[in-house]
């Protein structure tokens, strides 16, 4: 069977790279604001199982539309393929060279997907663009790219596609969610009738892959936790002259070997959401930019109020201790394990500098060996949750046409999706919480499928987010 | 997005001559050129480069701030002239700017390789005299040797100057820059497909812009730039000839030389004689037979053959050479030179002086120079008081360009229903032009194919100096058909004719006209429209203030 193929067309600076990028989901894709970008035919294959099923194809902007419907004017009632016989009659028409260059897939059948900015109105190069391709006879949509909030002309350019298109939509290159993209691509079928079943066979598949993808996210969530809050350093002291300056080393490369972790994590999650070109880069104000441990951090990414309280009462006095710090104005403190065995709390850290006064307890390994983790402290595990839960809300619904990378993403306000999480929630994460700082391996493994639910949970409802991609 | 520069008068700031490297800074200080006013006579190469780059600076600056700055500058200058008002106006702009200007910068450099020519000339020309006047005693110094090194070749390079320079051929036979043009053109046009194909849109287009403002500036200068390489080269030669003069004269005067020829073929002394009088007669009326050239006697004395040696020749005979040999290296070959490269400067400034003349930056400064600021806006309603000192307010009042250039607007046919034509004549009148006519300019392919030609022939009944005005929108990136029209009306039309785009934006609140607001946009319009290499276009963005 052919592949399908579908050429994207339009006039120059309308973003035609951009719907392509993003609905193929390739950020290789030249974008730029400068007209006449792209000079050559690309195409980008929809691979299923190996196998090529649609095929979009990016062209250079039209340069002669007048010219063009012109000449194809003059062959009209030729009992031929217009695209192709327009082509071969002008190779060697340098003048022509962009116009006959974007004929090249519609010459060889493919169906079009015509893109106009709907923020500007619609001129008479457009008119005849659009009727240049109408006399081609290939099946055909309209794709309406806003540019910018202008939607006065909307109505103009319906009007202008009902007489020459089959379909028409919106669709916001830069903008466009994953729901957007599948949306689009299912209306596609609209395009031609004898399609609609390759089309219905790559939407089921983009589908299944987004699902796929949040499977993916929520295992690299939850191996990553399970990772950096199990994580322990230990470091030999035999010679060591000045006590605190070998601890705070101690403290610093454990900070370091976290971020490493979570880093590799995002990576690996910006990989699974096909980005090449964008990274969530956060600077300044940023929560996700900070620190991991610094007090910005734990007092937005943090528990709530109410489900400390909850700890507290799970927990003992000492927590009760803690809240009432937390109450008392200051911020969250860090208390660090006494040693895996003892499994009690350390001491609540309040104050300007949570990490100041971190109990470092040898460990007696031939007593020459220092050890600093498992934090013991339960807030790490929530803000490193919603830390993830944030890089894969920005990273998943940014749309890949979309090349406006933010020097910093303004996330405050977002913060704490495990604040609407229930009691239940709660408790069980202390438990497992708990079995990990302890190394109780049994009890990891049994609630180990729970949590995993409850991250994938968070993930579905992070996916029909719509505000990500907001200018 | 626009841009605004003040004059700001002679700047003392330290930080702008820290700017300079110390020789730049020396040469800018020193420099009599376009520093004193009223000592400046004859344009400069620097002069054109300079009013085009300060052109360019000004096109994001509304016309009415342009205008009025432009007519301060000549304010003061009595019985303005063109010339004098031009010249004023670079000096006041070469004042106003940070640093060197790159005319400024082009005559430094011209500066230092003229003196670079001239000195390793002096060093050639000295250096060659000096190796061939070496005498050890063994053999005197071949005089025919000479002519073959000295005097031959020279003719040889001025007959083929003499060729590139005859009138009517202008400098297309000139060896060197006919082979260095064609190899620059084979490399551009290689090189460029390549690049071009690699480069990104916004790079393509600097790029494009760039070439085709290089042809304009190129074009307008090419003569210029020729005649100027012709005087450089020239130049060189004089030098090299002046340091050969020198050397031969050095050793002549401090050492012992003796000349004579030698020939195997049945060469005699006789020929060898009416040749030295021939050669010898454009100073045969000062030094005689004997003095300026060696008498037969003296050149059959001064006949080397081998088998014999040099004993039996007579010192007398030896000697008699030199005047000669000198008086054919100062006529034959630095008089000659001289004389090419005062043509080739001769030359250089009139095709300067041409080019200024032609120049549409200038024309249209000089226009602006000369158009009055016409202001009829009211006085503040002082309420019946009449003794009450006004104070300036802080806003500047309006004021309006007196319309200079009529033009003849070609609106395309789907915005002309729509247009308000008495806004869009007030607009082109506060930018100092005045609406003639307006015409359709057709949206059909067909129709528009015959347009050149119709306006051609309307614009060929008026006057020269009407301006082709056509509308255009700004958000609408210019696409090659688009391009490909403004090319047929250049060659309908004729070069010297400028055609002004008249770019407008979006339209806000349903009125046509309003300011383009995209500055990307605004860009890709002045680089496409650049790209054309097209010396009398340019570009007119709506202002609404100027309306």
């Amino acid at each position: 069977m052919p592949v399908l193929e579908i050429a994207v067309i339009g006039h120059p600076n309308e973003g035609k790279s951009s719907v392509l990028s993003t609905l193929a989901e390739d950020d290789s894709v030249r974008v730029s604001p400068y007209p006449g970008e792209t000079t050559e035919c690309r195409s980008f294959p929809v691979m299923i199982d190996g196998r090529e099923m649609l095929r979009f194809t990016d062209t250079p902007g039209f340069q002669n539309p007048e010219r063009l419907l012109y000449e194809l004017k003059k062959l009209v009632g030729t009992d031929r393929n217009l695209a192709r016989l327009l082509r071969e009659r002008f190779a060697g028409d340098t003048a022509l060279r962009d116009d006959l260059e974007l004929l090249a897939p519609v010459a060889r059948g493919a169906a079009i997907l015509y893109v106009v900015d709907g923020s500007r109105p619609p001129r008479r190069v457009d008119r005849d663009e659009m009727e240049a391709l109408r006399l081609t006879e290939r099946p055909r949509m309209a794709v309406i790219n806003c540019k910018d909030d202008d939607r006065r002309y909307l109505e103009d350019w319906r009007s202008e596609f009902r007489r020459n298109f089959n379909a028409n939509r919106m669709f916001n290159a830069h903008r466009a969610t994953y729901a957007e993209r599948v949306a689009l691509l299912d209306a596609l079928q609209a395009i031609d009738q004898q399609w609609q079943p390759v089309i219905a066979q790559v939407v089921s598949a983009v589908k299944k892959d987004w699902q796929m993808r949040l499977d993916a996210s929520a295992e690299i969530i939850l191996s990553t936790l399970e990772e950096i809050l199990a994580f322990r350093l230990s470091e030999s002291r035999s010679d060591v002259r000045d006590e605190q300056a070998f601890q705070a080393g101690l403290r610093e490369k454990y900070c370091s070997a976290v971020a490493e972790k979570e880093k590799k994590a995002q990576e690996r999650l910006r990989d699974l959401f096909r980005h090449r070109r964008f990274r969530y880069r956060l600077e300044g104000h940023s929560i996700l930019d900070e620190d991991l441990f610094s007090e910005t951090t734990w007092s937005l990414l943090g528990l709530s109020r109410q489900q400390l309280t909850l700890l507290g009462a799970l927990g003992g006095a000492a927590l009760a201790m803690g809240l009432d710090l937390l109450v008392g104005g200051a911020s969250l403190g860090l208390f660090t394990s006494v040693g895996g065995a003892v499994g009690a709390f350390g001491a609540w850290l309040g104050g300007d500098q949570l990490l100041k006064g971190v109990n470092i307890m040898g460990i007696p390994l031939g007593e020459e060996l220092m050890q600093i983790g498992p934090n013991s402290n339960i807030n790490l595990m929530f803000v490193l949750l919603n830390r993830m839960f944030l890089y894969v809300q920005e990273t998943a619904h940014w749309a890949h046409g979309r090349r406006d990378y933010p020097e910093a993403v303004a996330v405050a306000q977002q913060a704490g999706f495990t604040g609407r999480w229930p009691a239940g929630r709660i408790k069980t994460c202390r438990t497992w919480f708990e079995a990990i700082i302890h190394d109780q391996t049994g009890e990891i493994a049994r609630l180990r499928p729970e949590i995993r639910e409850m991250i994938a949970a968070s993930l579905q409802e992070i996916s029909r987010f719509e505000g990500a991609n907001e200018a | 997005m626009r841009k605004h520069r003040h004059l700001k008068g002679v700047s003392e700031h330290p930080a702008e001559h820290c700017r300079l490297p110390d020789c730049l800074r020396h040469w800018k200080e020193t420099r009599p050129s376009g520093k004193i006013p009223g000592m400046k006579t004859s344009w400069s190469i620097g002069d054109s480069i300079d009013l085009e780059y300060f052109s360019t600076l000004d096109q994001d600056i509304s016309y009415h701030e342009l205008q009025e700055r432009d007519r301060r500058i000549v304010e003061g200058i009595p019985s303005v002239t063109r010339e004098k008002a031009l010249f004023a106006w670079l000096r006041a702009r070469r004042r106003e700017a940070d640093g060197l200007v790159p005319g400024e910068t082009f005559l430094a450099v011209l500066a230092t390789l003229r003196l670079v020519l001239i000195v390793l000339g002096l060093l050639i020309g000295f250096a060659a005299g000096w190796g061939f006047f070496t005498y050890l005693g063994r053999t005197p110094v071949n005089v025919l040797y000479f002519f073959a090194l000295f005097i031959l070749p020279q003719w040889l390079f001025v007959l083929l100057a003499l060729l590139a320079l005859l009138p009517g051929r202008g400098l297309g036979l000139y060896p060197p820059l006919q082979l260095a043009g064609a190899l620059l053109r084979r490399f551009y046009a290689a090189a460029s497909a390549k690049l071009l194909a690699r480069l990104d849109a916004e790079k393509r287009l600097r790029l494009s812009s760039f070439a085709g403002q290089s042809r304009v500036s190129g074009g307008r200068l090419k003569m210029v730039l020729c005649w100027l390489a012709a005087a450089l080269t020239q130049g060189f030669a004089c030098a090299a000839n002046v340091g050969l003069l020198l050397s031969s004269l050095m050793k002549i005067a401090v050492t012992d030389l003796a000349f004579g020829w030698q020939s195997t073929l049945d060469f005699s002394a006789e020929k060898l004689f009416a040749s030295a009088r021939f050669l010898a007669w454009p100073w045969s009326w000062l030094w005689p037979e004997g003095v300026g050239h060696p008498n037969l006697a003296q050149i059959g004395g001064s006949r080397i053959v081998l088998k014999e040696g040099i004993a039996r020749l007579q010192t007398e005979d030896l000697v008699s050479w030199w005047p000669f040999l000198l008086l054919c290296l100062l006529v034959y070959g630095l008089l000659p030179r001289l004389l090419l490269w005062a043509f080739c400067r001769w030359r250089e400034h009139r095709a300067l002086a041409h080019a200024m003349a032609r120049m549409p930056e200038a024309e249209e400064l000089w226009r602006r120079m000369r158009s009055p600021l016409v202001s009829t806006d009211g006085l503040p309603d002082l309420g019946g008081a009449v003794s009450v000192t006004i104070a300036p307010t802080d806003s500047p009042r309006p004021k309006k360009a007196f319309p200079t250039r009529p033009a003849m607007l070609a609106v395309p046919e789907e915005l002309l229903s729509g247009l308000p034509h008495e806004a869009m004549s007030a607009w082109l009148a506060a930018v100092g032009l005045r609406l003639v006519a307006m015409r359709s300019l057709p949206d059909e392919y067909g129709a528009r194919l015959d347009f050149p030609a119709a306006i051609a022939k309307e614009l060929g009944g008026l006057d020269a100096g009407v301006a082709l005005c056509l509308l255009a929108e700004s958000w609408l990136p210019p696409i090659a058909g688009f391009l490909e029209l403004l090319r047929r009306l250049r060659a309908a039309i004729g070069e010297r004719r400028p055609i002004i785009i008249a770019l407008i934006g979006k339209s806000k609140n349903e009125a046509l006209l309003s300011a383009p607001d995209d500055p990307v946009m605004l860009t890709v319009w002045r680089q496409k429209l650049a790209a054309l290499a097209d010396a009398n276009l340019r570009i007119l963005p709506f202002d609404s203030e100027e309306s």
